[in-house]
C-alpha cells in the first residue's frame, strides 16, 4: 500500500510525540489501526484526509463577516463560501456567456428598467428560513439603509441604480434600476446582490450579524476568533450537494514566508499570495504545489497630469514607451501576470484586442521628450506602497529604473514607499506628481466598472476630483455606454475611448496582477481568476 | 508607606493620561479612518456622512473632551441634518459616547458596532498567555543559566552562556521567530508553524518572545551574583559551616533580587512591545495584532483603548515593583 501524504507527514511528526516507549506503543498502535482501518470506513480516501480540516491562510485580516458591509475582494472570496447571489461568473471569465445560475435558475429583461429573475426553490438558509422573492427585496432594502438607517452597504455607491426588488410571487421578482443598466446581471453576482434570510437579519443587531452569518452557501459558519481561526463545516442541505470537504478553516498569517513554512509544514492547505521567488522552492518540495493566474485585479501606474512634467502630453507617451512593462513582467513578475494594452482588462467586457501593447522603444521615448519643450532632465517621482500586492514595490522601483535607462539628461527618478492609509491620503488630496500605483480589482468583468471609477469627472469636492485624469470626451462615451444595452453598440463607444487613452494615455498601463497560490499536495484546486477561494470548488486528490 | 503609595499612584494616573493624549494627537495626523471605511473611489457624501456619524468631523479638542467624558448631556440617540458638500442633504445618526471616565472608548471602526474595549479585552487572555509563558522561560531559564555562570566562572559553560546571551540580545525576534519556523516546523515538523489553539503552538512564539528578557536576565543574574558571592556575609554564612546550596539560595540570591525586580516589571513593556512583532510572525490573536491591524486600518478607538489597557498594567506592575522593594529591602522602604 502506498502511503499518502497524510500518512508520510504524521510519521515525520513522529519524533514529538515519541517521549517514552509506552507512548510510542500506544502511538504505534493507533496508527497502524487507524491505517488498517481507514480503507474499509470510507473508500477511495483515507480516514487522515477526510478527518483534518482544510486550512486556508490569507496574508490579510478580515473585520467582519457582513457580505453588505465590507469593500475587500478577501472577505468577498471568504465569506462566498455561506453566501450565494443570484448569478455566478466562471472562471475562466466570459463576460457574455460565463454567467451561471446560482439563487436564480433563470432571468430575463422585461423592460429597460426591470429584469425577472427566477430563484431556485426549495433552497434554504442555514437557519431553516426558505429563500424567497421577499428575501431579495430584504436585501435591497438592506442595503440601502431602509431595514436599519444606521446601516447601508459598505459599497452602496455601485448599487445606488438598483432602486428596489419587487417580489412577483414566492420564486419570481423583478430587479429594478434607476436607468437602462447593461451591466445588471453583473450587478447580481456578488457583493450587496449576497441574499440573506429576512428574519434573522431583520432582528439582529449588525454587530451579531458580522460576527455570526447565516446564509444559504455549500459551507455553514460555526467560529471565529477575531484575527484567529474561522471555521465552516459543509452544509449537508447545500441545494448543490454538501461538498466533499467536510471542514474548513481560514487563518491570516501576515508574513509570506510564514504562509510558505505553514504550507510544506503540513499546516495550510492553500495560501494566498505566495511570493514569486519562492514558486520553484514550493513545486520542487513535493509537499505542496503552487497554482497561479493573471487574476481579474489590473495594476495601473497613474500619471499625476495635474502637476509638472506629467501635464505634458508627449511626457505620458513617453513615461508609456520608456517602461518596459514587458520585460519587467518576465524578469520582476516571474513571467505572470498579463499585459493590458490600457487600462480595460483582457477578458472584460468592452477589451479591444487589436489596439497594441506600448511597445518598449527607449529612442522614441527620448524623442518624446525632446519634443515635449519641457527642460531636461524631468524629475519623474514614483509614489508606491509595498507588500500589499504582489510586487508592487519591486515593480515600482522596476519602472523607475527603465526610466532612468532613458539617460540622466533625459529622467531623473526616485521611488518613495507609503502604508496604504497614507498612500490613500495622499492620492484624496492630490499631493503625488510623477507616476503613482494604484489596483483595481474589476469585479463585474466590465469596462464601465473601471473606466467610470477611474476617469468618469467627479464632483469637485469629491476626493481626489481635482487630480482625476477626465475630459468630456471621455465622460460622453463612458456616459452613453453605461446606459445602452445594445452590447455591439458598446462594444464601439469602449474601443473608440480605449483608442483615445491609447493616444492620450491617463495611466503607464500596466497588467493583470497575478494571483498565485499554494496548495498542499493532498488537495487539487486551480487557482480562480476572480480571486475567490470558493471549497466547493475543491478536491481531495485520490 | 500609604502616602508613598498614593504619591505613585497619582504619577501613574498622570502617565496614562500622558499616553492618552500622546496617542490620540499622532493618530490623528496620520490619516482618515473614514476614507479607509469605503471604496477608494466614494464620493464626498459617503465618506462625509462616516465622520459626522463617528464624529470625526468635530474640531480635535471637541473629539479629546468627549473622547474623555462622553456626550454632554448624555447624547443619546441624536441625527444631524446638515448640508453636504456634494450637494444634498445628509441626514446622519450620531454615534452616542460615554467617555473613557466611564469606560467606553466609542464603536471599533474595523469590527464596525462593536465596542472598542470589548475588543480589546477579548483578545487580551490569548496575549497574557503568550506572555506568561514567555515570562516564565525567560525567568527560570536566567535563574539557572546566571547561576550557574556565576558558580562556575569562568568555565567553558560560563563563556558558552554568555555568548548565547549575547546572541539573545542582538537577534531581532522577527529574524529569530522566522529561522525557528523553518527549523522546528518545516525541517523537523514537530511544532505547527503558526496559529493557536494547542500547547504546542505556543512553543516557538514563547521562546521568540521571551528571548530577549532571558539574555538580559540571565546577565543580571550572573553579574548580580557575582557582586554578592564576595560580600563578607556570603563568607560568614560559609564560615558558619552551612551548605553551599543554603549559602546561595537564601543569603546570596535573595540580594540580588532588587535589580531583578526592577528589571521583570521593564519586562512587562518588553513583552508587550515584542509581541506586537511575535503575534504578528506566528498568527497569535493577541492585543499586539489587534493594535497591528488597527494601527494599518487607522482604528482610532481601538488603537486608544489598547494603548490605554497596556500602558495601565505597565504602570500597576511597575508599581507593584516598587511596592516589593519595600518587602525585599527595608532599607528602601525607610527612605521613603
Amino acid at each position: 500500500m502506498q502511503t499518502t501524504d497524510a500518512e508520510r507527514r504524521f510519521i515525520e511528526k513522529m519524533p514529538t510525540i515519541q517521549f517514552s516507549r509506552r507512548g510510542f506503543i500506544q502511538v504505534a498502535t493507533g496508527a497502524a489501526a487507524v491505517a488498517a482501518a481507514g480503507p474499509f470506513i470510507l473508500p477511495g480516501k483515507t480516514l487522515a484526509q477526510a478527518q483534518k480540516p482544510v486550512v486556508i491562510i490569507y496574508g490579510v485580516p478580515w473585520d467582519t463577516l457582513d457580505p453588505h458591509n465590507h469593500i475587500a475582494t478577501w472577505i468577498e472570496s471568504i465569506t462566498g463560501n455561506m453566501f450565494e447571489q443570484p448569478v455566478e461568473m466562471s472562471s475562466p471569465i466570459d463576460p457574455i456567456n460565463g454567467w451561471k445560475p446560482l439563487l436564480a435558475t433563470s432571468w430575463k429583461r422585461l423592460n429597460p428598467t426591470t429584469m425577472q429573475f427566477k430563484l431556485r426553490e426549495k433552497v434554504k438558509f442555514h437557519d431553516g428560513e426558505e429563500l424567497t422573492s421577499e428575501a431579495v427585496k430584504f436585501t435591497i432594502d438592506r442595503i440601502h439603509g431602509r431595514v436599519n438607517k444606521e446601516f447601508k452597504g459598505a459599497v452602496l455607491s455601485y448599487y445606488q441604480i438598483i432602486d428596489r426588488a419587487e417580489p412577483v410571487d414566492k420564486y419570481t421578482v423583478n430587479v429594478i434600476t434607476t436607468r437602462p443598466d447593461p451591466i445588471l446581471l453583473n450587478r447580481m453576482s456578488g457583493f450587496h446582490t449576497r441574499i440573506v434570510p429576512p428574519k434573522y437579519y431583520g432582528t439582529n443587531s449588525p454587530a451579531q450579524v458580522a460576527t455570526n452569518p447565516v446564509g444559504s452557501g455549500p459551507y455553514r459558519f460555526v467560529s471565529w476568533v477575531k484575527d484567529g481561526d474561522l471555521v465552516m463545516e459543509a452544509n449537508d442541505q447545500y441545494w448543490g450537494g454538501a461538498p466533499e470537504i467536510k471542514k474548513i478553516i481560514f487563518r491570516t498569517a501576515p508574513e509570506p514566508s510564514v504562509r510558505v513554512s505553514a504550507l510544506l509544514a503540513g499546516d495550510a492547505d492553500l495560501v494566498h499570495a505566495v511570493p514569486v521567488e519562492e514558486i520553484d522552492f514550493i513545486n520542487k518540495s513535493g509537499k505542496a504545489y503552487v497554482s497561479h493566474t493573471a487574476s481579474n485585479r489590473v495594476a495601473l501606474w497613474r500619471l499625476e497630469r495635474h502637476k509638472p512634467p506629467m501635464n505634458n502630453q508627449k511626457v505620458r507617451q513617453a513615461m508609456n514607451y520608456g517602461a518596459n512593462m514587458e520585460g519587467l513582467l518576465k524578469t520582476v513578475y516571474g513571467g505572470m501576470g498579463k499585459r493590458v494594452s490600457t487600462m480595460v482588462g483582457s477578458w472584460h467586457f468592452g477589451y479591444d484586442d487589436k489596439i497594441p501593447f506600448y511597445p518598449h522603444d527607449p529612442n522614441k521615448a527620448r524623442q518624446l521628450l525632446k519634443e515635449s519643450g519641457l527642460p531636461l532632465p524631468i524629475q519623474v517621482n514614483v509614489h508606491t506602497i509595498q507588500g500589499r500586492y504582489p510586487k508592487d514595490k519591486d515593480m515600482a522601483e522596476g519602472i523607475a529604473a527603465e526610466l532612468s535607462k532613458l539617460g540622466k539628461e533625459y529622467v531623473q527618478t526616485k521611488v518613495t514607499v507609503y502604508e496604504w492609509g497614507t498612500h490613500l491620503k495622499r492620492q484624496n488630496a492630490c499631493e503625488n506628481d510623477g507616476i503613482t500605483h494604484n489596483s483595481w480589482g474589476n469585479w463585474m468583468f466590465d469596462a464601465d466598472m473601471i473606466l467610470y471609477p477611474w476617469l468618469h469627472t467627479l464632483p469637485p469636492t469629491d476626493p481626489g476630483a481635482a487630480c482625476r485624469p477626465a475630459k468630456p470626451e471621455w465622460d460622453r462615451i463612458i456616459d452613453e455606454a453605461r446606459t445602452t444595452l445594445d452590447p455591439e453598440k458598446r462594444k464601439k463607444l469602449y474601443s473608440e475611448i480605449q483608442k483615445q487613452l491609447w493616444d492620450d494615455p491617463p495611466f503607464v498601463f500596466g497588467h493583470h496582477v497575478a494571483d498565485i497560490m499554494g496548495v498542499s499536495s493532498r488537495l487539487a484546486w486551480k487557482v480562480r481568476q476572480d480571486e475567490m477561494v470558493w471549497l466547493k470548488e475543491a478536491k481531495f486528490k485520490k | 508607606m500609604w502616602r508613598f503609595f498614593l504619591r505613585r499612584l497619582a504619577q501613574s494616573i498622570l502617565v496614562v493620561f500622558g499616553v492618552l493624549l500622546l496617542v490620540f494627537v499622532i493618530m490623528q495626523l496620520t490619516g482618515d479612518p473614514a476614507a479607509l471605511m469605503l471604496p477608494p473611489d466614494s464620493p464626498a457624501t459617503d465618506i462625509e456622512r462616516i465622520r459626522i456619524m463617528y464624529g470625526l468631523d468635530r474640531p480635535l479638542y471637541v473629539q479629546f473632551a468627549r473622547f474623555l467624558f462622553g456626550d454632554i448631556g448624555g447624547g443619546g440617540d441624536r441625527t444631524v441634518r446638515t448640508w453636504g458638500s456634494g450637494g444634498g442633504w445628509l441626514e446622519v445618526p450620531i454615534k452616542p459616547r460615554k467617555g473613557v471616565i466611564r469606560g467606553d472608548f466609542g464603536e471599533s471602526l474595523r469590527y464596525r458596532e462593536q465596542p472598542a474595549l470589548a475588543v480589546v479585552l477579548e483578545r487580551f487572555p490569548r496575549s497574557l498567555e503568550l506572555m506568561v509563558a514567555a515570562f516564565l522561560y525567560a525567568v527560570l531559564l536566567s535563574l539557572v543559566f546566571g547561576l550557574l555562570c556565576a558558580l562556575r566562572q569562568g568555565s567553558l559553560v560560563d563563556q558558552g552562556v554568555r555568548v548565547l546571551a549575547i546572541l539573545g540580545q542582538s537577534i531581532p525576534s522577527f529574524w529569530l521567530g522566522l529561522l525557528l519556523i523553518l527549523v522546528f516546523a518545516v525541517w523537523f515538523g514537530w511544532l505547527p508553524a503558526m496559529g493557536s489553539g494547542t500547547w504546542w503552538h505556543l512553543v516557538m512564539p514563547a521562546v521568540t518572545l521571551g528571548s530577549l528578557s532571558l539574555a538580559r536576565n540571565t546577565r543580571l543574574v550572573r553579574s548580580g551574583m557575582l557582586d554578592v558571592l564576595g560580600e563578607d556575609y556570603v563568607r560568614t554564612a560559609r564560615a558558619k559551616g552551612l551548605t553551599e546550596r543554603l549559602v546561595v539560595a537564601k543569603h546570596a540570591l535573595k540580594n540580588t533580587a532588587i535589580p531583578l525586580v526592577t528589571l521583570w516589571g521593564l519586562d512587562v513593556g518588553v513583552l508587550f512591545g515584542g509581541a506586537v512583532i511575535t503575534e504578528s510572525i506566528f498568527a497569535w490573536p493577541g492585543t499586539g495584532r489587534l493594535v497591528i491591524e488597527s494601527v494599518t486600518r487607522r482604528d482610532f478607538p481601538v488603537v486608544q483603548a489598547a494603548v490605554f489597557f497596556i500602558a495601565l498594567i505597565f504602570v500597576l506592575v511597575n508599581l507593584l515593583v516598587d511596592l516589593v522593594y519595600g518587602w525585599l529591602d527595608p532599607r528602601v522602604r525607610l527612605e521613603r
